[in-house]
This record gives structure tokens, sequence and C-alpha cells, in this order.
């Protein structure tokens, strides 16, 4: 009994245990069906969107909506034909095939409560196929606006990444330039943008650099505020360490302070971006005659709702991409913290 | 010597240029610092100690004696209020590559990779061409040999421990003052680490101040330990350790010198009550 015991135990730990990862190369039925879901709900939209009778307006004739929902239904398949052969695509589509089915179906319901009923009254509530026919109908406008837009934004976050920058490790490092930035710092950094406008378009020759002004205070100020402390609260142990190595002191500020100031740095950044989007939009919409947020402004006082839902459309999708390339560029730098912060 | 079995594997391009004479002095010295509350703790008292050659001095002694405010007076951390430190001849003001620090707890830069690590002392003296062919052998040394572009949180205690040894060396430093550098380890990697040191030292020549709350560590690697008493810091004594290398940490000697430390410390204890 015991010899017995003792062979099972034995042979136990021969074979070491393994946690089973199922790799199934193809899908299964119930992934495949689960898939299927926004199929379906592509299908239901195209079927509402034909099917129904538009009655406001009555004489409207669709072009873009049914169109789109076409070409959506061809990339979903191609992107669900891939799926069935690739686990690692199928876990994401398996993982987001209701969101996909549930906005597909959201952006039917508004077709259903504007132009097939009327439910929704015009030109505050305009149909799918009219917000999407809004850019191709006026692809200059909308190119040489959102061309503006980048500009202002990109000379704003550049500006206010060099001024952040050099405030920050300056404030952070030398007590006397702490002692002259601090205050500035904490006087004019929450003020938020709108606040400054009239001001800024005042001081500054013009407008395009008002709004300048505004985007790199929204990045300058959080950048050089947590900059700062991160660089006066390094481990004290590391700039020791460095020091005993031989390091002078501008080399400990920018081969130990500095990097190990990097996930703050980072922080501030995603604080700064996003602020920085409030102050392009503010700066559009109240001085610059240029940019998507002008344009917003300038179709919702013609009343051509459908644009001003086209521009923030955009709007969404640039500071998506902008966030996310923000996120992979820290991933990148960071790789020594993958192991240690996760957020 | 014969301390230990590590032999330098290609000896025509020097990894230690110590010539194994040198000499600090620390006479008189007195410090003081500020705790959180700003009151001022009297750490040292006149304290006195020459460390020559390549020598291994343990000091030990309870905590908050001023050990590790000695250490960083002889690296030039610190300026003592009075007394005076000389290395080689030469006042101690300011940090120096011939004075290096294992600090506790590895302390490694955890954004630059094993390597990088290694490699920072001579990256900040700015002779990393001239001294960059040590790193390999450095990290073949030390055991460190397929982790070279991990980063320190992915290695284990005991590879942190040996990564800040190998960059304490790569810049051939004539003294180390190690700050309790494996109280963080479990006892079989510290027992490791002890002969790694002892191994390096032997072809280093380097001098080496320990300082230490583990009364084996000190016998087992040092020369001569000097024992502390509570702050303020004074020598309470010293002992000798003349025992050959590699020592046993159970045979009578050792534990006799365990014994007589053990009573010097617990005499200097009964002093300060």
């Amino acid at each position: 009994m015991a010899a017995a015991l003792e062979k099972s135990l034995h042979e136990r730990q021969r074979t070491a245990p393994t946690r089973k990862i199922e790799k199934r190369r193809l899908v299964s039925g119930r992934e495949f069906v689960k898939m299927l879901l926004p199929v379906a709900a592509i299908c239901i939209a195209y079927g509402a969107t034909n099917g129904l009778p538009n009655v406001y307006p009555v004489d409207y004739v669709e072009s873009y909506y049914p169109l789109f929902l076409l070409v959506m239904l061809g990339m979903y398949a191609a992107c669900m034909a891939a799926a069935c052969f690739m686990p690692k695509l199928r876990r994401y589509v398996v993982h987001y095939t209701y969101l996909i089915a549930a906005v597909f179906l959201l952006v039917e319901v508004l077709d259903v409560l504007t132009l097939k009923t009327g439910y929704l009254l015009l030109p505050f509530a305009p149909s799918p196929d009219r917000i999407l026919e809004a850019v191709p109908k006026n692809l200059e406008a909308y190119a040489s606006n959102l061309a503006a837009s980048m500009m202002l934004l990109g000379e704003g976050v550049v500006i206010g990444l060099v001024t952040g920058f050099v405030t920050g490790l300056l404030m952070g490092w030398s007590k006397i330039a702490n002692y002259w930035f601090a205050p500035l710092l904490k006087v004019i950094g929450p003020v938020p943008s709108a606040a400054w406008l009239p001001i800024a378009v005042v001081l500054m020759p013009s407008a395009h650099l008002a709004g300048v002004f505004l985007i790199s205070v929204a990045i300058w100020f959080p950048l050089s505020l947590m900059l700062s402390g991160a660089i006066r609260s390094t481990d004290r142990r590391k700039i020791e360490a460095a020091r005993v190595m031989g390091a002078s002191e501008p080399y400990i500020l920018f081969h130990v302070a500095l990097p190990a100031a990097v996930p703050d740095i980072f922080t501030a950044l995603f604080m700064g971006l996003s602020s920085s989007f409030g102050a392009l939009i503010i700066s559009e919409q109240l001085g610059v005659k240029a940019g998507l947020g002008w344009y917003i402004n300038w179709a919702s006082q013609w009343g051509e709702y459908y644009k001003v839902f086209a521009s923030v459309g955009i709007f969404i999708i640039i500071f998506y991409v902008l966030i996310n390339v923000l996120f992979k560029i820290r991933d990148h730098v960071m790789t020594w913290q993958k192991s240690v912060v996760r957020w | 010597m014969g301390r230990g079995k590590r032999i330098d594997p290609r000896p025509e391009l020097p990894l230690f240029a110590s010539s194994g004479k040198h000499e600090l002095v620390a006479e008189h010295v007195t410090q003081t610092f500020l705790d959180e509350n700003g009151s001022e703790v009297w750490a040292l008292d006149d304290f006195s100690l020459t460390v020559s050659g390549s020598e291994i001095v343990g000091i030990i002694g309870p905590s908050g004696c001023g050990k590790s405010t000695f250490l960083r007076l002889v690296v030039g951390l610190d300026e003592p209020l009075s007394g005076a430190l000389s290395f080689d001849g030469e006042t101690i003001n300011g940090p120096s590559v011939a004075r290096s620090m294992v600090f506790q707890n590895a302390n490694l830069f955890e954004w630059l990779t094993v390597e990088e690590n290694i490699a920072f002392g001579l990256h900040a003296t700015h002779t990393y061409d001239k001294g960059k062919y040590k790193i390999p052998r450095l990290i073949e040394m030390m055991g460190l040999g397929g982790f070279e572009r991990a980063y320190p949180p992915q290695i284990s205690g005991g590879m942190a421990s040996r990564c800040a040894l190998a960059r304490s060396f790569v810049l051939n430093p004539s003294l180390i003052c190690f700050d309790e550098p494996l109280s963080a380890l479990d006892a079989f990697t510290r027992a490791a680490l002890q002969d790694e040191i002892l191994a390096m030292q032997t072809i280093a020549h380097t001098s080496m101040i320990l300082v230490t709350h583990d009364i084996e560590e000190a016998v087992y690697l040092c020369d001569r330990v000097v024992v502390m008493t509570p702050r303020p810091g004074r020598t309470k004594g010293e002992l000798t350790i003349d025992l050959p290398h590699p020592r046993d940490r159970v045979s009578p000697e050792f534990v006799n010198r365990r014994r007589q430390l053990l009573a010097m410390l617990d005499d200097s204890e009964s002093v300060s009550v």
C-alpha cells in the first residue's frame, strides 16, 4: 500500500504538472455562431434601411449609408474568415462580437428614428446617411480644415514639449529655477485655456499664435510639474550610487534622474495631450479662423448639423489614434517597466 | 593567498590593475547628521581606522552606531564634522572612482539592462571605449551569462547583487565599501556571494570595508573586525581573524571567533545601558 502510494507520488513527480492551454487552430462551432452576430446585425441594418420607406424627408435618396454597411460587412467577413484560422485574432473578434453588433444596431436605430420616421427633428438630428455623406461631399473643406487643426496642434505640442522639458528639468535640478518658475507654474497652469483665450488673442500678434500658446500651455503645465517633481524625488540612493561611480552632476541629471522620471513623464503627457485637444478646439472655435473646431462652429451656425457630427467623428478618430500612438511609444520606451507596472 | 577558485581567463588585458598597496587612514572622525525632525544626531565620535593593502576589514555594531555614516565619509558622499580621512596620502574630498561602494539591496538602475548597469561607470567617466572589454568578462566571471539583456526587476536578488559587484569592479577601484550588501538575500545565496566576493578580492587586490549585521559573515570574510559602540559610534574593540581561507563555518576556531565577537558586542551594549 505504502509502496504503491510512493510509486504513484514518484510518477506524479516525474510528469511535471503542465497547465493545459487549449490551442485549437480551427474555430469551434460555438465561436463561429458568436462571430456571426455582427453579420446578423449588419444584415438587419441593411434590410431595415432598404426596406423601410424614407419619410423624413420623403424624397430623400440614400447614397452612402447602404454602401457603408456593405463595405463594413465585407471587411468584417474578411476579418472573420481570417479569425477562423488564427486563434489570436479570433480571441479578439469573439470578445468584441457583442460590442460590434450593438454598434451597428444603434446606428440603425438612429436611422429609423430620423430618416425612417422623423421622430428626431432636423436639422439637429441628421440621419447616418447625411453624416456619412458630409465628408465625401465636402472633401476639400474637411481636408484643409483638418490640416489646419493638425498644424496648430503639432506646433503647440512641440513647443509645449520643449518648454515643458526645459522648465521641468531646470526646476527639478536647480533650487533657483524652482524659486522663480514654481509660482509662475502654479498661477498659470491650472487656469483653463478658455479663460486665457481673449487675453492670448490680444497679446499675441495673431490668432494662430494665440492658439499655439494655449495648446503649448496645456502640455507645458502638467509636463513641467510632474517632471520637476519626479526629478526632485529621485531615489537618493540611486543618485549616490552614480556619484560613487564617478558621474558628474549633469550626467546624473540626464542618465539617472531623467530615466527614473520616465513613468511620470508619460503620465504628464497623457494628461497634457488630453487637455491640449480641449485647448485646440476652444482656440479654433473662439479665435482662429480655420480648423475643424472652427468648421464645427461655422456649420452649426448654418444649421448643417450633419457636418458637425462628421467633424466630431473625425476628432474622435484622430484623438483616439494620437493617444494610442503615445501608449505604443510608452510601451516601447519603458520595456524595463513591463514586469513592474501595468496600467 | 589562495582564497578563491576563480581565475581571470585572459590575463593579457588586465581586468584589474590595482597594485594592492593602498592605505585608508581615518583619524579621530566625528560626524553628526540631522534626522527627519531636524534634530542633530551624533553618529560617530572620535573614530579611527586604518585599512591597508588587500585587507578586508569588517565593521560590526548595533543598529545606528554610525557604520554606514563612516562608509559615506570614506567614499566622499559626506564630509566629516571633524577629523581627517585620507586615501593613499590624499585627503578625501568628494567621490572618486578609486573608492567604490556596493549598496544595500544592490541598488541597480532598473531602466538599464544588466549589461548597461555594469557599463554605467565606464560611460559616466567617459572611459567606455577603453574599458568595454571588461564587461563580457565580468558578466562571465559573475555568472550572469544569458542575463545580459535582462532588466533588474526580472532577475533574482542574488543576481542583482552579483551585478552590483560587477558594476563596482568595472572601474578598477582600490577600495570597495560594502554597506550590508547581502542582508536581503537568503542564506544559500549569501554564502555563494561571500565566496564570490573573496574570489574577486583575490584577483583584484582591493582593500575592502564590510559593514554588516551578520557576525558569521564578518568572521567568514574579514581579516580584521572592528566592533563599535552604540550611538555615537566609537571603537569598542578589534579582533584579528587569522584563519586561512576557505574558512570552515563550523570549525571550533571559527565558532570561537564568533563567540568572541558576540561577547564584545554584548559588552558594548551593556555599557550603553
